[in-house]
């Protein structure tokens, strides 16, 4: 197994993982203000 | 739904490690140049997909008149938009290792280039509307006149040319050549990133939605 | 308008609009003008820059098909929407949409753009020829090519013309939703112009230029309410 390989997949991770937990904010900050209305 | 997220977030995870790690270089591409494809294509896919889904919501849109379809054919351009920077951009890259430029007027570069104006357009074109019930008559009229010119765009200006692109999903033979590791990950590539486009969307148009409510509110 | 107008049909009231607009154009010139007038600067700076010999000639049907078509795409944005602007700015709109329903003015508005487009091309086309030196091979086949694009621009930019009749920043809006519709018409109405030019006759482009044509014209008929009634 290539390591510079396994090292691009492991930054592209994190990167993926950055977005999803913005996402995830995003979701529940959206739904708490429909929920105000 | 939050089952669907938390399988989305596995199954995109497990889909970029295995694109770097598990199908072996395709055959005829520098290097490792050809693993671009399992973000490339996906991307690509869903901006065409965005417009498709944009171009439905107005139609409703101008049929029922209810100003949340109005609000997800918004949402579907502009997620679609940023979509299509990103397959142009990878594209870009691609050509640039493959065939030595950024920008070689490739049919299919051109096709998309010319997507993202439109999409430009469409904003363009709602911003400079203030009342909003006339701004979303407007615009899904403007969205479903480019849908109906849209095969021009894509399908007859990439035949009058001969084109670069490699013809591995899109070709002639109507048949995909790949190997099944390859395979397995591109679908699930496609597969992941429609996911995506729909919870994007979706928060965009809810997000728009609040946007429009509050405004009326005041 | 009389009762029995009102019950003329289709083509009747498309060519009362186109009359109406014909006249008033008749009387105050200013969408003719405009154009002419950027033609013709157009034109001048063309001619000066590269006059009859500045092209080598294997370059010159290319280069004058493009140059010729980016001056009608440009000159057709300066007069083509005022079809719907100047309703609008004088006020007309409303009694215009209460005598016609939006398919026939939008028809009779197409037709007039048409019939301007073909007067600014048939001034416009012979005297780029003759200022750059660019002899034509196939006329029959260079004026199908100029009138089925011509047709396309006229049917995309009346309809466009429609939408951003009540927008703000009228001109540079319809330059920029105009263009990545009219691309797919114009990059085979230059092809075909090259291939005319040299003296064949481009049966493929001449096609797609004719479904461009009616698909843009289906498109604007079936569109035509929601671009233009309230």
């Amino acid at each position: 197994m290539n390591s510079s390989l396994a090292f691009l997949a492991a930054v592209n991770l994190v990167i993926w993982l950055g977005l999803f937990a913005y996402l995830w904010r995003l979701d529940r900050r959206i739904s708490e203000r429909e929920r105000e209305r | 739904m939050k089952a669907l997220k938390v399988l989305l977030l596995l199954a995109m995870g497990a889909t970029v490690v295995a694109a770097f790690l598990w199908p072996e270089p395709a055959q005829g591409f520098l290097g490792e140049s050809s693993r671009i494809v399992f973000f490339h294509v996906p991307c690509a896919w869903t901006a065409a997909l965005a417009f498709i889904v944009a171009a439905v919501y107005s139609l409703m849109f101008l049929v029922r008149g209810n100003p949340w379809h109005d609000d997800l054919a918004a949402a579907a351009v502009r997620v679609g938009l940023v979509f299509a920077v990103l397959a142009l951009v990878t594209g870009s890259l691609f050509a640039k290792i493959m065939w030595g430029a950024y920008w070689n007027w490739d049919p299919r570069e051109s096709s998309f280039l010319l997507l993202l104006f439109l999409y430009g357009a469409y904003l363009f074109l709602r911003a400079a509307i203030d009342d909003p019930s006339r701004r979303g008559r407007i615009a899904a009229a403007y969205a479903l006149f480019a849908a109906v010119l849209m095969p021009f765009l894509f399908f007859v200006a990439p035949r009058v040319t001969q084109s670069l692109h490699p013809q591995t999903v899109i070709n002639t033979q109507g048949k995909i050549l790949m190997d099944t590791p390859t395979k397995t990950v591109f679908f699930a590539g496609l597969a992941c990133f429609t996911g995506l486009f729909v919870w994007l969307f979706s928060l965009d148009a809810r997000s728009a939605r609040l946007d429009r409510v509050r405004a009326s509110g005041i | 308008m009389t009762a029995a107008e009102a019950r003329a049909s289709f083509f009747r009231r498309s060519l009362a609009v186109c009359g109406k607009d014909a006249a008033q154009e008749l009387r105050r010139r200013i969408a003719v003008a405009s154009v002419l007038f950027f033609a013709a600067a157009s034109l001048t700076l063309v001619s000066f820059a590269i006059g009859p010999f500045g092209l080598p000639p294997e370059a010159r049907e290319r280069v004058c098909s493009a140059l010729l078509w980016v001056l009608l795409f440009f000159s057709a944005a300066t007069g083509l929407p005022r079809a719907f602007v100047r309703e609008e700015e004088s006020g007309t709109a409303l009694a215009l949409r209460l005598v016609a329903p939006a398919t026939a003015v939008l028809a009779g508005k197409t037709l007039f753009n048409f019939v301007l487009f073909a007067a600014i091309a048939a001034v416009t086309a012979p005297a780029f020829a003759l200022l750059l030196g660019w002899r034509i091979g196939s006329i029959g086949a260079f004026a199908a090519v100029l009138a089925l694009g011509g047709l396309g621009l006229s049917i995309v930019s009346t309809f466009l013309s429609a939408l951003v009749a009540r927008a703000s920043q009228k001109s540079v809006l319809f330059v920029v939703i105009s263009f990545p519709l009219l691309a797919p018409l114009l990059l085979p109405a230059i092809a075909a112009t090259v291939s005319a030019s040299s003296g064949e006759i481009p049966w493929t482009a001449l096609r797609v230029l004719v479904a461009y044509d009616g698909a843009a014209a289906c498109g604007a008929y079936l569109l035509a309410g929601a671009a233009w009634e309230e």
